[in-house]
């Protein structure tokens, strides 16, 4: 696989976008950049703006207000052809065998047919879909058929990929192929914008987030930034004994031999981890600081917005 | 490749290699096949059944001088004295039948015609009319009373010669009429695999990837070529295939002999079929990129199609009066030129101005038709299972 030439520009630069459809505002006020070798979490609830967003970035839609670059500048029919695009509405057409699809794909994406079939080969081959590549794709189970998409999205080396929800319907051991196609894909240097409502995804693969609601963007950084940011000053503390009494620090929750403490604003951990460890009469095991997860801050963020 | 052909390319296989698409093919031609063979047993039998005696009860000795025809004739004629002979005969199967010639019948032609159970067919009464036309002419020169015999043969020309129209060539009325029908049926077929084509994209939900592939241009224009390229190679099988069944009829019947075919109105025909589909074709991409699925795409494109076979239903009209207002109306109007023109083609001279002018027209309007649908396709290509407004569509398309 090439890697793709290091740019110090953005891959997508996102300002202040606005879009409605009649009476209904669909995105308010959305602004985010994305950058080349990153894979960029697109989050938000169902109706957030999303969808809206990413047609806007591809020019299926002309947004109402705002600025949009992508790969440099303006999008082009050019340009088009170093995106790779899979959407939420999955498609394939139904009737044609599934090597022709994605050869037909491929081909309209700017590819020689001779390429377009070794590369098809080579990830048929990855994706365990040889023998089926000349069965319909009606034939094949929704899981084989989302395999085959993210194949049409990947085939043509994009250097922005935008894909929308590339786990749905993937058993356990398909989810990690895609993601490990995904992080190759960022290894060789292409943007990967990816919008998803696993958290715990984006926890494993983001580096930087967008969180839309009710159409503007809400949250918006790196992924441990953002985490640390909603960290409340707790700490997860195992130990055997009793626990000794810290000065302002309130138990949460318990469970067997460890106990969730949230500490006072101004105390550092490292001073409740000394006076943890100075305490007679029990055993440390472990002292973690309690970073909230994704779900967590989703669903504060989402609620109080 | 140019990504318009890719796609043209791409539908063009897609369409082609389907059994439905070999079935529509083959279909015509069949149907056309057995109703030939049908019809041409059917007349033999009817030949057959005509073949043999005809009587005739003439009290008025008017067909005393009538030629008798040579003894190979299908038909012979027997004079009886009065109706009970000939009834008698009549019943003992010795003649097909019998008139009973009127004491005017030299000057009203008046005769009754009885049969006994199965009524001869109108080659017995074209042989009687023949028969009794000798009588009137016998003391007339030889060569005029068989002149007279023979009947009239009108040839029409056009002034300049380059077309003629013979009143016996019925073949020259027929076969624009029959090549009409069936470049109508391998357009309208065309035009709703484009309805199709574009339906499918929205029901596979393949449209947002190929609108970031190709634009909705590049991807109906595709289509279009693509579908127009099913629809000829339909018509150019028919084509063939009526040529060959054509020079091979030529050799067994007689009245097909001097038929020639038109090639001026071949390429009439091709012409106005490709402006007639690339105009219909745009209709049915728009229709296609706003209904939910394909039975509201064929409600929806029924009124379209009616639209364009509105000629047929004034057949008749333009048959008998091929230069009057109605006719050449319908010549002019784009929406139903194209059948127009093909139906009056066999019935009269077309005057190069309304051809010219009929032609202009429909190319104006297919630039105009392919316009609105880049506009509604746009608009409707990615409404899935959302019913569009025709309020919300007008708005759309705005000058």
């Amino acid at each position: 696989m090439s890697t793709l030439q290091p740019s110090t520009s953005t891959s997508v630069s996102v300002s202040h976008l606005a879009k409605s459809f009649g009476n209904t505002m669909a995105v308010h006020d959305v602004s985010f950049e994305v950058n080349p070798g990153e894979i960029f979490g697109l989050l938000g609830p169902n109706g957030a703006g999303k969808t809206t967003s990413i047609r806007m970035i591809l020019d299926i839609f002309k947004p109402d207000r705002g600025e949009i670059s992508v790969l440099g500048g303006k999008i082009t029919e050019a340009k088009k052809e170093m995106i790779g695009y899979l959407p939420e509405e999955r498609g394939l057409y139904k009737d044609m065998k599934v090597e022709d699809c994605v050869l037909y794909l491929a081909v309209l994406k700017g590819l020689s047919r001779k390429t377009a079939k070794e590369r098809a080969a080579a990830y048929f081959d990855q994706l365990d879909l040889t023998a089926h590549k000349s069965k319909k794709v009606n034939d094949l189970s929704k899981g084989m058929q989302q395999k085959v998409q993210v194949i049409t999205t990947l085939i043509h080396q994009p250097q922005l990929i935008i894909i929308d929800e590339p786990f749905s319907g993937l058993d356990p051991i398909n989810t990690r192929l895609i993601q490990d196609m995904l992080i190759r894909e960022r290894e060789r240097g292409a943007a990967v914008i990816m919008s998803t409502h696993q958290m715990y995804q984006v926890e494993e693969m983001c580096d930087r987030i967008v969180l839309i609601n009710k159409g503007d963007s809400v949250l918006y950084g790196r992924v441990d930034d953002i985490r640390r940011q909603y960290a409340d000053n707790t700490v997860r503390v195992t130990m055997r004994g009793d626990l000794p009494g810290i000065p302002g620090a309130i138990e949460t929750s318990r469970k067997g031999n460890s106990h969730t403490l949230r500490l006072p604003a101004d105390m550092p951990p490292q001073v409740a981890l000394r006076q943890l460890a100075d305490a007679p009469g029990i055993t440390l095991e472990s002292f973690e600081l309690v970073i909230p997860t994704m779900d967590d801050i989703f669903v504060k963020v989402v609620s109080v917005t | 490749m140019n990504k318009f052909l890719l796609v043209a390319v791409n539908e063009y296989r897609h369409r082609a290699a389907r059994r439905s698409f070999i079935l529509v093919l083959l279909a015509p031609l069949l149907i056309i096949a057995v109703a030939t063979l049908v019809g041409f047993l059917s007349a033999s039998a009817a030949i057959k059944s005509d073949q043999g005696v005809v009587g005739y009860i003439d009290p008025q000795n008017t067909l005393a001088r009538a030629i008798a025809p040579p003894a190979d004739a299908s038909n012979a004629f027997k004079r009886f004295n009065d109706r009970a002979s000939a009834d008698a005969a009549l019943s003992a199967g010795q003649i097909l039948a019998y008139y009973q010639l009127a004491p005017d019948f030299a000057t009203t032609g008046k005769a009754d015609f009885y049969y006994w159970k199965n009524q001869p067919g109108s080659q017995v009464k074209r042989a009687f009319d023949n028969f009794a036309k000798t009588a009137l002419v016998d003391d007339v020169n030889p060569a005029i009373s068989e002149r007279l015999l023979a009947g009239s043969n009108y040839i029409l020309s056009t002034p300049d010669g380059a077309r003629t129209f013979n009143d016996n060539d019925l073949f020259a009325i027929i076969f624009p009429l029959a090549v009409s029908i069936l470049f109508i049926v391998a357009l309208f077929g065309g035009a709703s695999y484009l309805l199709q084509a574009v339906v499918d994209e929205k029901e596979n939900r393949t449209m947002e990837i190929i609108i970031t592939s190709v634009t909705p241009m590049q991807l109906m224009s595709g289509k279009i070529v693509g579908l127009a390229g099913v629809a000829l190679t339909q018509v150019a099988v028919w084509l063939i295939a009526g040529t060959v069944v054509f020079q091979i009829a030529k050799q067994r019947f007689e009245f097909l002999q001097s038929a020639h075919i038109d090639f001026g109105f071949i390429i009439l025909a091709l012409v106005l079929s490709i402006l007639q589909y690339l105009l219909y074709g745009s209709f049915m991409a728009a229709i296609g990129s706003v209904v939910l699925d394909a039975k509201q795409g064929q409600s929806w494109s029924s009124p379209v199609i009616l639209a364009g076979m509105t000629p047929l239903f004034f057949f008749g009209v333009i048959i008998f009066d091929p230069n009057g207002a109605l006719a050449v109306i319908l010549s002019l109007f784009p929406l139903t030129a194209p059948l127009a023109l093909l139906l009056r083609y066999g019935m009269t001279s077309i005057p190069a101005w309304q051809i010219i002018v009929s032609l202009a027209l429909i190319t104006l309007s297919i630039i105009g038709a392919m316009w609105m649908a880049s506009k509604v396709f746009r608009f409707g290509m990615l409404r899935y299972g959302q019913g569009i407004k025709l309020s919300e569509l007008a708005a759309k398309i705005k000058f």
